[in-house]
């Protein structure tokens, strides 16, 4: 039963059918959120309440073919808001640390994450250090350049899908993917983490 | 071609969302260019540098239930189906979407699968073959059902003592004696065998199947 099969049964009255959607979209959805936002607790709410919009908006919906866009659409608004408050809630000289206290936090964390031994060319990291690292590196680049990066890189999301989510022309789209793959490729020099070693673990 | 009209071409190109012939004339450029090959090569070793990040389970499964009249008693059936008569004072106040659909997730232990247009529910704690279990694995079995409980009842209390703080004590008590009597059924439930577990939770889950289609509709908003 496809998406749009399964908000028919919903609205006439069976929530079975919204349990389904949300099973279909959960893990989707928590995982760019995850990706976007840079911490899994946060994803795990912000998961939630995009859910609970779907469920109480899903009657405005008006092209049930396009619920793709729609909750990508709420995912990506909610994501915004919630790092705009963060933002909101730091003071301009920690503002300012930001910049720099991310910076030493993750070189610091790439000296803890990565074995002491640099000499040594076969460097152990565990998959979730990896992942760490990722997390935290993706965070250092423009919201607007990430959101492109994890919905092409992660959600697989096509051009013309993401410019449609985002409102923006395809090339705009492009643009931002470019920008933001140079800047965590830059990120990630400055951290002295070789790229060699993420996709090596793969 | 131009180096200036390569950059977005190569994107299509790493991400194979580029058209045939622009593919071949990109092809024959990068054959000539080494910057343009170095720059695509850079945007490649990124691209795959943050494959390192797998998808991941959320940590719980969200599950909506609908409130409608009678609501509280529905949900009781699904956490003590053996005492369908504990105290209505079970300081229950779920306000929000959120909490309900945790402590029903929490509570049921949910492993849902979509299979055909159906949800099949499926606990862990209950794998479908039939095995005997060494003693100290029963005895973690149970612990992890009391945990359950404990994790449960901490939520609702939580929510019960936000909403209705003069019950609180009374909730509190009604809880515990509930949880220990619900500890010794489980008790018995595991010393009998592993299949009689898978029973007994297949039919509570089926239960809560029946009940999935009339319960409480979690929306504190007037929309439908």
């Amino acid at each position: 039963m496809n998406d749009r099969d399964l908000i028919e049964k919903f609205l006439n009255g069976k929530v079975d059918a919204f349990n389904t959607l949300v099973w279909r979209w959960q893990k989707i959805i928590f995982n760019f959120v995850w990706r976007d936002l840079g911490n899994r607790d946060e994803a795990h709410d912000v998961t939630q309440q995009v859910f609970i919009r779907v469920y109480r908006n899903l009657h405005q919906l008006k092209d049930r073919e396009r619920f793709s866009t729609w909750i990508y659409q709420i995912a990506a608004n909610l994501c915004r808001d919630v790092i705009k408050q963060r933002r909101r809630r730091q003071i301009l000289s920690l503002e300012n640390m930001q910049e720099t206290g991310n910076a030493e936090l993750a070189t610091n964390a790439a000296f803890t994450l990565l074995p002491e031994d640099d000499q040594h060319p076969d460097r152990i990291v565990s998959r979730s250090q990896l992942r760490e690292l990722l997390e935290k590196a993706l965070q250092e680049i423009p919201e607007e350049q990430r959101v492109v990066v994890v919905m092409k890189e992660y959600q697989n999301l096509k051009f013309t899908e993401i410019a449609e989510i985002l409102g923006a022309p395809v090339n705009t789209v492009k643009s931002r993917l470019y920008y933001g793959l140079n800047a965590l490729k830059k990120v990630l020099a400055r951290w002295e983490i070789d790229q060699e070693v993420l996709s090596y673990e793969m | 071609m131009k180096c200036e009209d390569i950059q977005l071409l190569l994107l299509d190109f790493l991400y194979e969302e580029i058209a045939p012939e622009a593919e071949q004339r990109l092809r024959l450029h990068l054959e000539s260019c080494p910057d343009c090959r170095n720059e695509y090569e850079s945007l490649q070793r990124t691209s795959l540098a943050l494959r390192a990040w797998p998808d991941a389970e959320p940590p719980q499964a969200l599950v909506f239930v609908e409130k409608r009249p009678g609501w509280q008693e529905a949900v009781k059936q699904i956490l003590f189906p053996e005492r369908a008569s504990l105290g209505t004072r079970l300081g229950f106040g779920l306000a929000t979407a959120a909490i309900t659909a945790l402590v029903l997730s929490a509570a049921l232990n949910l492993e849902v699968q979509y299979d055909a247009g159906r949800l099949a529910y499926r606990t862990s704690l209950a794998p479908r073959a039939r095995v005997e279990l060494a003693e100290e694995i029963k005895q973690q079995l149970l612990a992890e059902i009391q945990q359950q409980n404990r994790e449960l009842v901490a939520q609702m209390v939580q929510a019960g003592y936000e909403k209705q703080r003069s019950d609180f004590d009374r909730a509190l008590f009604s809880l515990t004696n509930e949880w220990q009597r619900q500890r010794q059924s489980d008790l018995i439930v595991v010393g009998r065998g592993l299949e009689e577990v898978q029973q007994n939770t297949d039919s509570r889950l089926r239960q809560t199947n029946q009940i999935l289609d009339q319960l409480m509709r979690v929306s504190d908003s007037p929309q439908k």
